[in-house]
Parts: structure tokens; C-alpha cells; sequence
């Protein structure tokens, strides 16, 4: 199934914000915000995001999107499941279970 | 800037690419032609070995290969010259007058190709490891894991006899599960060696009552093998320091800690074989890597706090992003470089037959000690199957004084860390994520096939 990046947006905000106890009141957390950058998730929580990413929605994650400045904010790493989804559609990726 | 004094007097870091690679192909060659790899990526598959390897072709073309774990590092930036600078060591490139914004890692498990005129390099994994997924796995299936196991441990040993000839062999020995097989196994297929193990003084005179240091005493001593006890003042765990962030490349609590260990290991190696007055490098085998194929780290608590933190997955998965973890921090290898003394990790050769066990195996209750029991058997004491676990930094449970007890209670703790190796490479602190991140070194993904 090709997944639409907003409803992967919403999900995955609701993660880091839970996981990392962001503050609702927290203006600065946005979907654009660098994540590593502006220090809302550390290197340990990189991991755990990359892992729920996978497992909530069947996509192997390449180790290129930890360096990929475009794929640093919920709506880049949305953006990066959603364009996977389309590949494993497509049978370019292995789904992973 | 970069202090130069940080450096043990005998060692000269020369630039390039200065740890020894151990490399055995398919055909038996310590050679390896980066040219035909490129033709043919199955060649680099088939090798085995810890190696960073840059070599240039007769028409200007820059080939660089790093092993399947990334257990040597490799990093390069690109002159001006349209030539890519290389070394094992991040800081060698920065005191060349590169940035670190310059700088990149060669991931491992990857080639990159360089054309002449090109200015950025282009990156290709070769192979990944398979690691076993959940499933049902019976007695039988474990047996034949085990007999994988043994076989590969049969290969590797061969070719470390052949690449080690003439080289005074020493072992790591915590007195824990994954160094006493380490020890067992270099005992049957390369005979005599040196074991060396380390405490933290916890008594006024400088000595120390530690329990991992009587069961190490104990293996070697049934081992039939010469014993070097390391213990370290605290003050010399703390005039490391600048050392274990210098070689070790990383900032990060546990791997520094670790580093901590192996520079007074690496020391005592030194000091113990210059007394031989051998030009030929000592070499280390250590039973590094068998936590993070196992998925065996749990954290530590000290003074109130936890330490070692672990993102919250499944066994498997964390196996998986451990593994992947080891692509940075030189805890080890770049450790004993400083000393001059090279390093191979057993099990780190055998990665892909561990890796293939189920990931919901290795959650069952003592799975490790049930597999080394498979594999190893009654060479391995059962007082050393019965041990809890030992880490060297930790201490032992009979003295709870290592390497992470020390830094804590002079306050060296993670921010710390963090600020002294930024001053030590003249970066930001708040910006050392950039260059580790998810467990790897940074890498160019423009250049990513």
C-alpha cells in the first residue's frame, strides 16, 4: 500500500513527542525542525525513530537518511517513508515484516 | 588545536593509512586488488578480514574499500589536488588542514570509487550481513548453527596462524564468557601466548581484589599460559583520557570507558614486549563484538544514575543497530595502534554465522551462555560459564571500581566528554552530532548508489 506522507507526519509526531516527552507548549517543535540538530531526539532516539518508522509502516529504512539534512524533520522522514512505500509498491524494496 | 604531546612517545602516526590490514581472499591471498573488486564486487563478499584499504589504478583512479564491519576506519577528504587524502585516524586529516565539515567516513561494508576529475567519490555497498529473523528454532537447528560456528572459527584461526607468523600473540582475558573463548581457541590453534588482564586499583598499596582477576589467573593459569596483570591507578585512568578520545574517536561514555581499559592494556603490551626487543609488532586478540552480536549490553546504574542507556528494542533489532553501531568509535583497534600493536577480533570474522541465529532466540534467558556452551563445551571451566557478566570498565561485582566509577566520581561524565573532545578537534560541542549519528561516522550520501 503507498502511504500518503501526512497521516506518516501525524503518527510519527505523536511517537517523538511521547517518546521524548516534547512539551505540547513547545513552539519550536514543528514538522520542519531539525530533530538531531535542535537536540529533541538524541543518538540513541535516532535509533528508536528509525525503528518505529519501520515497524509501524513495513519500510526498511537505508542508514543514507541519517545524513540526509532533508530527511532530519518529521516531514522529511514522512516524505522518505512515503517514497518507500511507493518502492516496496512497486516491488523495488523488500517489505519488511 | 590538536595537542601533539597527547601522543605516546613512541609512536609516530605517519598519516595514511597506518593500521595493518588483515586480509584473507577467497583464493588464499593477504592481497587484495580493489580493480578487479570493482569488476567484480563478489571478490570483496568472499574476503575476510579487518581492513581500509586505498589503492590507485594506472589511469588516476582512486578505489577505497572498508571491511563488512567497519572494524578498521577509514576516513578521506578530497585536496585540492582532486586526490583523496586518507587515514584510519579522523584528527590526522584535521592537523593536515582539512575541516571537519571536509572530512567523511567511508561507511563500512562499502567500496568508493574516485575518477580522476571527479570531486566527489561514489559510494557502493558490496554486502550486508543476514541477520536471522524471528522463527521457531529447534535443538536441531542450533547444532547446526554451532557446527557453522566452529567451522568458520576453524577458517579464521587458519588464516590469522598464516597472516601472524612470527608475531608474539597476546589476549585480552576479562575473566568473562566471550575472552576465555577467545583464549580456549587460541590456545588449540596457535599454542602459546600472553594474556593480559586489567583491574582498577581498589586498595592503598595499588593493587586490587578483584574476582575477575583470580578467575583470569585461574583460566590461564589451567590454560598453561604467562599471565600480565594491569592494575591501574585511578590517576592513571584519568591522565588517559585525552588518549582514549584522541585514538578512540568518540566521545561517547561507553566507548570511551572502554578505551580507558584498552589504553592501559595497550601500555602494558607495549612495555612487556619492547623487554623482547622484537622489531615485529605484538598482535591482540580480543573477544570484542560477541555483545553486539549477542545483543548482550544491558545498562549500568552508579551513584543513582543509569549508564549505557539502549534504545528500546527487540532483541533482534537491537543486535541489528548494534552491529551497525560498530561502523564508529575505535575503542580498540585505533586504541592499540597508538601502542603499535595490532589487533584482529575473532569474532568479528565470524559475524555472519552468528547473525544468523533468530533474533527471538537471543532474547531467551542465558542464550549466550547456552550457545558457547554448544560450541565450546568443557574447554571453557564451568566457573567461567557461571560468572555473571564482566565488563571491564564496570569492574567486577567484587569491587565495583572500573574505568566508568573513576570518571564519574571526578565528575568526567558525558558532557564532559563532549567538551573535551571538542576542544581536542576544535569543533563545537553542540555539533558533534553531525558527525556521529545512529552509530555510524558521517559518509557522503551524494555520492550513494
Amino acid at each position: 500500500m503507498i502511504l500518503n506522507a501526512q497521516p506518516v507526519a501525524d503518527q510519527l509526531a505523536a511517537f517523538v513527542r511521547e517518546r521524548f516527552q516534547i512539551s505540547a507548549s513547545d513552539a519550536n517543535f514543528t514538522y520542519d525542525v531539525h530533530l538531531w540538530e535542535q537536540s529533541y531526539v538524541d543518538s540513541i532516539g535516532v535509533l528508536e525513530i528509525l525503528a518505529f518508522l519501520e515497524g509501524q509502516f513495513g519500510v526498511r529504512i537505508p542508514e543514507d537518511a541519517l545524513f540526509e539534512e532533508d530527511r532530519a524533520s518529521i516531514n522529511g522522514l514522512a516524505g522518505l517513508v512515503a517514497q518507500l512505500s511507493a518502492e516496496v509498491e512497486n516491488g523495488k524494496q523488500l517489505y519488511v515484516t | 588545536m590538536l595537542q601533539p604531546d597527547t601522543k605516546p612517545a613512541s609512536l609516530m602516526v605517519d598519516g595514511g593509512l597506518c593500521v595493518r590490514n588483515f586480509v584473507r581472499t577467497s583464493d588464499g591471498s593477504e592481497q587484495l586488488d580493489l580493480g578487479a573488486c570493482v569488476e567484480n564486487p563478489a571478490l570483496l563478499r568472499t574476503t575476510l578480514g579487518h581492513f581500509a584499504l586505498h589503492q590507485t589504478t594506472a589511469d588516476g583512479t582512486h578505489l577505497l574499500a572498508r571491511d563488512l564491519l567497519g572494524v578498521n576506519k577509514l576516513f578521506y577528504a578530497i585536496g585540492e589536488d582532486g586526490v583523496p587524502h586518507c587515514s584510519n585516524f579522523w584528527f590526522e586529516l584535521i592537523r593536515s588542514g582539512f575541516s571537519p565539515d571536509a572530512i567523511w567516513s567511508l561507511p563500512s561494508g562499502h567500496f568508493a570509487v574516485l575518477e580522476c576529475g571527479r570531486s566527489r567519490l561514489r559510494l557502493e555497498r558490496y554486502a550486508s550481513l543476514t541477520f536471522g529473523e524471528d522463527q521457531e528454532f529447534s535443538e536441531l537447528d542450533l547444532e547446526r548453527h554451532v557446527r557453522c560456528i566452529q567451522n568458520r572459527f576453524c577458517e579464521v584461526f587458519q588464516a590469522i596462524r598464516d597472516w601472524s607468523a612470527n608475531q608474539r600473540i597476546y589476549i585480552s582475558l576479562s575473566g568473562g564468557l566471550d575472552s576465555t573463548g577467545i583464549a580456549v581457541l587460541t590456545r588449540e590453534h596457535l599454542g602459546d601466548f600472553t594474556a593480559v588482564a586489567f583491574a582498577v586499583a581498589d586498595c592503598a598499596e595499588g593493587s586490587s581484589t578483584s574476582e575477575d582477576l583470580i578467575v583470569a589467573e585461574r583460566v590461564a593459569r589451567e590454560l598453561g599460559v604467562r599471565l600480565k596483570t594491569v592494575v591501574a591507578s585511578r590517576e592513571q585512568v584519568l591522565e588517559s583520557l585525552d588518549l582514549a578520545l584522541l585514538y578512540g574517536q568518540d566521545w561517547r561514555e561507553f566507548n570511551v570507558h572502554c578505551a580507558l581499559v584498552n589504553v592501559a592494556v595497550g601500555r602494558a603490551i607495549r612495555q612487556d614486549h619492547g623487554a623482547c626487543h622484537s622489531a615485529v609488532p605484538p598482535l591482540l586478540l580480543t573477544g570484542d563484538v560477541m555483545n553486539e552480536l549477542m545483543a548482550d549490553y544491558a545498562p549500568v546504574t552508579y551513584s543513582g544514575k543509569q549508564f549505557y542507556l539502549l534504545p528500546r528494542l527487540s532483541a533482534g533489532h537491537l543486535r541489528r543497530v548494534l552491529v551497525a553501531g560498530l561502523d564508529s568509535g575505535d575503542r580498540e583497534i585505533g586504541i592499540m595502534r597508538s601502542f603499535g600493536i595490532d589487533e584482529i577480533q575473532p569474532y568479528a570474522l565470524c559475524a555472519p554465522a552468528y547473525a544468523a541465529l533468530p533474533g527471538s532466540w537471543l532474547s531467551k534467558p542465558r542464550a549466550k551462555q547456552a550457545l558457547a556452551q554448544a560450541i565450546f563445551g568443557k574447554r571453557i571451566p564451568e566457573y567461567v560459564y557461571a560468572r555473571p557478566k564482566t565488563r571491564a570498565q564496570e569492574g567486577s561485582s567484587s569491587t565495583g571500581t572500573g574505568t566508568l566509577t573513576v570518571c564519574i566520581d571526578e565528575g568526567i561524565d558525558a558532557h564532559w566528554l563532549k567538551r573535551r573532545f571538542g576542544e581536542l578537534f576544535c569543533i563545537d560541542p553542540s555539533s558533534l552530532q553531525r558527525f556521529i549519528r545512529g552509530g555510524f561516522y558521517r559518509f557522503d550520501t551524494s555520492g550513494k548508489k
